[in-house]
């Protein structure tokens, strides 16, 4: 029970992230991730060599607003009406997991760094169809007539990175090699829902239909019990990397004061040969004249299907741009931006204090539709490194109100001289 | 600059958490509690109660008879009868006979040979035939597109492990022609060369047969599987393809993909009948409209339609649009041909259509007026003028012409006789014909309105001349008056005799004819007599038929009689005769008095026997029971009077029983006593007996008393609740499970019309304990359900009562309406707690 408790606790935490999909604010400004630049590894303190792991994890959600997540956490009430789930209400009910998990080593060779690392990228969000949160939360009225299709109503972009850079001066070249883990056929991903009510002629009808495609590099039937085994697990990324890996590249720039960098540059597309698909649908309807009342309902959910594909499914990753600007002084400040070909952009603004042996600062994001407001503090105690960084956000520039608060933490430690 | 930095860092740190409002936990939570709340409305049904259906079926006009159900707002029973004894009316039966017979006389003896007579028969009016313009529609017979096979996979290896299967992938984007389509019929082949197997197909998870024609309903985002159902791997290639595809449903068809010229073409055909068995021939003004509907249709269509009737083509048009109207060339087509609407409906381009319910059809609208005729054809039967049994006409007679309104004459041919006459007018030459005869009339004419009047005249500068007549001695004598009318038997009971004045006028004019006619007379209220008519040249004279002040015994007497028998020489021939001099003789006999008086009564008692038997145990009984339950506001009033006479007579009502004696002058009101009646359900007999004294009636004289009875459904429940309906709610347990859940429930209704006048209460009883009552009465009737209330309900044996309360007015009201639109609107309200530790 006492683990049950802890998982509960990781969970209402998570619950409380909050940013968009695919959107990190998590660092100051990280090497990795959203705003990825190698070139800022040179700013953390490598002389020889260094070894840094990285922990950032988010849940992004608009179904809790701050009161509410405060009942969660507080054993207080939880009010579900109308005027909390507003913002679910307007928006359609979003749940998103953008995460990174990684590490990286950095070695200073005389001027030429070398920098490999290993993470898991990517996020996996729901955006269910308005009509859903309008039947379940808002007053449902006569003649209301509901009706929404989110096409790709659940994306998923998890990746797997291995890669190493090279930065001679203020220049560096990255080659990546990455494994599409979980990736969503926007295609064939679908959600739609109608709900229609006529008091005369009497009549409700709602209707519901779904299907989620999703395709991975690994055999992901069975996976639970085969990757019991690491020779098995090792084997099976062994024969992934060398087979259906894609390669990228990032160039780019960067000194102390600005950078920009090109990253994703497609060598090779990965592929996918694994799909799992998953198929709902239902209706119900009531009609009534008089004293003739027929209503009906059916539903049905498919298990999941796992297939191998046919022909290989090939995955790419847009393009991005990012670029910063800023100042390392006691007043410390910045600014960054990314800017993907597929339209994504995201934008962050830092100012603190920098006492050498310690940072903090408050940190200011926004991707479209959404804000964050972050305090983070990073420990420099020579040998060993500790940033910290914990970000409440809101899906409105006030984040007091009716907004539905997120919360980040992103967490990387390093070592080495 | 420093103390700048530490108030900016100040700041910062501040604004961070104000934006967070966090509260953290002192400890992990242990339980998690929910308050849901939600507003619902959910629509019922949809109520029409029409109260005229609900009386016709609670009331039996049989049953109620002889009371009539006076079918009003309110609703009413009535009954009234009169029954009165007068000079004037004692007689008043046979006084209608004569008059009757009289004026059958006067026209049937008369004869006329003049201008007049046969102006008469040729003017008149006539409709022309009116055109069907009612839709007309047809379907097309389409119901399917035939496309192409498609190849989903051809010879791809795969390799299948065993109880595995492969995905065909997003093949289906980019293979299939639509967005979204369903297959009536399709057939999928799937050819495996290799070891293993054998393999299935599923599409969107359902396993689907194959090498079989089969319904398949498919999108692009449909996820194709091949699924290896065999113990070990397969091996090989794999082709797999839907042929033989047959859509009845589709959207986003790209129709450049499945057809070779990129379009679909059906011939459409409609045939507007406009008039059944028609020879003749019209120009018609207006247009034809042509509507296509296609279910679900969108995309790019083109109708092109060709009108014509028999080989004339009327007109032609296009368009893109699914409205086309064409106007008609103003050209002479054969009317009976019709109008066969040729058409071609073209699709293109990117569609969508739907066939599985129905075929397209194909809608046609004559919007057209007539504007000429040609060989229209007019018909008049020329007879024998009444009487006559032979007429021809001399060589030498001229025409009659006939004019038209309503058309305008082109070209017109007329026949009479062996006569024929083309002009531009109508021409009716009458030389040397007999009759009866026909008058053909074959126009050419332009409409100016669908009514046609025409009217012959004979011009100035024309002469008809009668060659021969012959009036008929037999005809004429056949229209003698015979009248012979039973005494009714209450007036031979009451009356001894009674004196009779009566004349009868016989106006007559009569010119040209040279014979004499007679009419004798016998009766045994008019005196006997002889009349004899002779020629007057044309001036109106009079003879009588008298009884004066005639006495008249009944004791004698069974029935009064009254025969004219006419009589004439023989045949009355005439000779060279013009219709503008005429011979003719006409009668006009009328009853010009009819009076009696010094009615003398016998002075004794006469049974008038049952007047009315009505058993209100059935009429009010099973649904209709409820009724006696109600107090009602019965009026019966009995009036007995005698008027301008000295006679002593008494009337007696005998009412289930109980009689009621009424003198001169008495009124008596039953109201009660029948009330009493309809609420005990018992019989109502109602019978009457008069009694009079000897004595005279004279003029002006009457004995009378009448009954009226009206029982309005105004009603009231005055001494206790009317149960109007009342029963068991059967099992509601479920309700103890809603009760936990629902905050408030309330039953209203967004549409309330009660016009019926029945102002009723609802009430959900258990036992002596009243859950719930509510008046559905008044304007807007809500009923609120409280979860305590459900609970209640949920226990069982609980009925529903709908109930007049008492002291309530009501009023049935025969065109009363109830349409009720009623919803349930739920307040949901789920507080629950959910303990995610055992405490520990």
């Amino acid at each position: 029970m006492k683990k049950f408790r802890v998982v509960l606790f990781v969970t209402t935490l998570l619950i409380c992230t909050f940013s968009a999909s695919a959107f990190s604010i998590s660092s100051i400004i990280d090497p990795f991730g959203t705003f990825s630049n190698l070139a800022l590894t040179r700013t953390d303190g490598t002389a020889l060599i260094k070894i840094s792991p990285t922990v950032d994890l988010q849940l992004s959600q608009n179904l809790f607003n701050m009161d509410n997540l405060n009942a969660l956490l507080n054993e207080e009430e939880i009010t579900i009406d109308a005027t909390n789930m507003q913002s679910a209400i307007d928006n359609g009910m979003h749940l998103a997991f953008p995460l990174e998990v990684g590490a990286y080593a950095h070695l200073n060779l005389f001027g030429l760094h070398l920098v490999p690392y290993l993470n898991a990228s990517g996020s996996v969000s729901v955006n269910l169809p308005r009509t859903f949160s309008q039947i379940l939360f808002d007053n449902t009225l006569l003649e209301s007539n509901v009706e929404d299709t989110v096409n790709g109503f659940a994306k998923s972009n998890l990746r797997l990175n291995v890669g190493v850079g090279a930065m001679v001066k203020d220049f560096f070249v990255t080659g990546n090699f990455f494994v599409p883990v979980l990736y969503s056929d926007a295609e064939r991903t679908y959600a739609h829902a109608s709900y229609t009510s006529s008091a005369s002629p009497s009549n409700v009808n709602v209707e519901f239909e779904a299907q989620a495609v999703l395709v991975s590099a690994l055999n992901l039937q069975g996976i639970d019990t085969r990757w019991t085994d690491t020779a098995v697990v090792s084997q099976e990324l062994m024969d992934v990397l060398s087979q259906d890996a894609g390669i990228s590249l990032s160039l780019g720039y960067g000194n102390d004061k600005f950078g920009f960098a090109v990253n994703d540059i497609t060598i090779r597309p990965a592929s996918a040969r694994y799909a799992v698909n998953v198929n709902a649908n239902g209706s119900a309807n009531y009609t009534a004249e008089g004293t003739d009342i027929t209503a009906d309902a059916t539903y049905t959910i498919s298990d999941p299907e796992f297939s191998s594909l046919l022909t290989p499914m090939n995955i790419t990753n847009p393009i991005n741009v990012t670029a910063y600007y800023k100042s390392d002084g006691f007043f410390m400040w910045g600014a960054t931006g990314m800017y993907s070909l597929s339209g994504d952009w995201a934008a962050k603004a830092y100012a603190g204090l920098n006492l050498d042996i310690l940072k903090a600062y408050y940190i200011f994001g926004m991707i479209p539709g959404f804000y964050s407001n972050g305090i983070g503090v990073e420990v420099n105690l020579g040998l060993l490194n500790a940033d910290l960084q914990v970000a409440m956000t809101t899906d409105s520039l006030n984040p007091l109100g009716s907004s539905t608060p997120g919360l980040s933490a992103y967490l990387k430690l390093s070592g080495g001289i | 600059m420093k103390r700048t930095f530490y108030i900016f860092f100040i700041v910062v740190v501040a604004l961070s958490f104000v934006s967070c409002g966090l509260r953290v936990p002192s400890k992990v939570p242990e339980k998690v509690s929910v308050k849901y709340t939600k507003y619902l409305e959910f629509p019922v049904t949809t109520f029409d109660f029409k109260m005229n259906t609900f009386i016709d079926g609670l009331l039996s006009e049989s049953n109620l008879a002889p009371l009539t159900i006076v079918r009003g707002d309110p609703l009413e029973l009535k009954y009234a009868t009169e029954v009165v004894y007068s000079p004037e009316t004692i007689l008043s039966g046979v006084e209608q006979q004569i008059r009757d017979q009289l004026a059958q006389f006067g026209q049937g003896f008369s004869f006329n040979l003049d201008t007049s007579q046969f102006l008469g028969q040729l003017s008149g009016q006539i409709e022309l035939p009116s055109l069907n313009l009612e839709s007309q529609g047809t379907e097309i017979d389409v119901d399917e597109v035939e496309i192409p096979n498609l190849v989903l996979v051809e010879n791809q290896s795969v390799v299948i492990p065993a109880s595995g299967s492969i995905e065909v992938g997003g093949i289906l984007s980019s293979v299939l022609p639509f967005e979204e389509g369903n297959f009536k019929e399709a057939t999928i082949e799937l050819t495996f060369n290799g070891s293993g197997g054998p393999l299935s197909i599923y599409i969107d998870g359902s396993q689907k047969s194959i090498g079989s024609s089969i319904t398949l309903f498919v999108k692009k985002t449909s996820t194709v599987t091949i699924k290896n159902t065999g113990s070990d791997p397969a091996v090989g290639t794999v082709t797999l393809k839907l042929t033989g595809l047959k859509l009845n449903y589709f959207k986003n068809l790209d129709l450049s993909s499945v057809t070779g010229e990129g379009k679909l073409e059906y011939e459409t055909v409609v045939n507007v009948s406009l008039v059944n068995d028609a020879n003749w021939y019209a120009k018609l003004g207006g247009s034809v409209k042509q509507q296509i509907a296609i279910n679900g249709f969108s995309g790019s269509l083109n109708q092109q339609i060709t009108l014509k009737s028999g080989s004339v083509t009327l007109g032609s048009s296009d368009t893109s649009s699914n409205t086309l109207e064409v106007p008609l060339d103003e050209v002479y087509f054969k009317v009976s041909d019709g109008i066969q609407v040729s058409g071609k409906l073209t699709l293109s381009g990117t569609i969508s259509a739907d066939f599985r319910t129905a075929k397209p059809t194909v809608t046609v609208t004559p919007q057209v007026t007539l504007k000429a005729i040609k060989n229209y054809k007019i018909t008049f039967n020329v007879p024998l003028p009444t009487n006559v049994s032979e007429l021809s006409f001399t060589e030498g007679s001229g025409h009659m012409i006939v004019n038209f309104t309503g058309i305008e004459t082109i070209q017109a041919t007329t026949t009479f006789g062996s006569n024929t006459s083309t002009d531009n007018v109508v021409e009716i030459p009458f030389a040397g014909v007999s009759l009866p005869s026909v008058v053909d009339i074959t126009l050419e004419a332009n409409v100016t309105d669908s009514t046609i009047s025409y009217q012959a005249v004979l011009p100035d500068d024309q002469d008809i001349i009668i060659e021969t007549a012959k009036v008929s001695k037999d005809l004429l004598q056949g229209n003698a008056i015979s009248i012979n009318y039973p005494i009714p038997s209450d007036v031979k009971n009451l009356v001894d005799s009674f004196d009779a004045t009566a004349v009868i006028n016989v106006d007559y004019n009569i010119k040209g004819i040279t014979s004499q006619i007679n009419l004798a007379v016998s009766s045994n209220i008019f005196d006997p007599a002889t009349l004899s008519f002779s020629d007057t040249d044309g001036a109106t004279e009079t003879k009588d038929i008298k009884a004066e002040n005639k006495h008249i015994p009944l004791d004698s007497m069974d029935a009064f009689t009254f025969e004219a028998t006419p009589s004439v020489g023989g045949d009355i021939t005439l000779s060279n005769v013009s219709l503008k001099d005429g011979a003719y003789a006409k009668f006009q006999p009328r009853l010009a008095t009819f009076e009696i008086d010094n009615v003398s009564l016998k002075g004794q008692q006469y049974d008038l026997g049952s007047l009315a038997s009505i058993d209100f145990s059935q009429v009010f009984s099973d649904d209709s029971a409820f009724l006696k339950e109600f107090d009602y506001d019965i009026s019966a009033p009995i009036n007995f009077d005698i008027s301008n006479a000295d006679i002593q007579a008494t009337l007696t009502i005998t009412i289930s029983d109980t009689s009621y004696t009424l003198t001169n002058g008495q009124e008596e009101d039953l109201g009660d006593v029948i009330e009493d009646l309809l609420k005990q359900g018992q019989s109502m007999e109602v019978s009457a007996k008069v009694e009079t004294g000897e004595g005279i009636l004279s003029k002006g004289s009457v004995i009378k008393f009448n009954l009226s009875l009206d029982v309005p459904f105004n009603v009231t429940a005055s001494d206790s609740d009317v149960v109007l309906t009342q029963g068991d709610l059967g099992d509601l347990s479920i309700l103890n499970d809603l009760a936990s859940i629902i905050d408030k429930a309330s039953l209203k209704f967004k549409t309330w019309n009660n016009t019926t006048g029945l102002a009723a209460r609802i009430a959900l009883i258990d036992g002596t304990n009243t859950i719930l009552t509510s008046d559905i009465a008044k304007a807007n009737p809500s009923i609120l359900l409280t979860p305590d209330q459900m609970r209640s309900i949920a226990t069982g044996n609980v009925k529903y009562k709908i109930l007049v309360p008492e002291g309530q007015a009501v009023s049935l009201n025969y065109s009363g309406v109830i349409n009720a639109v009623p919803y349930i609107a739920v307040e949901l309200k789920v507080a629950t707690e959910v303990r995610v530790s055992s405490g520990n």
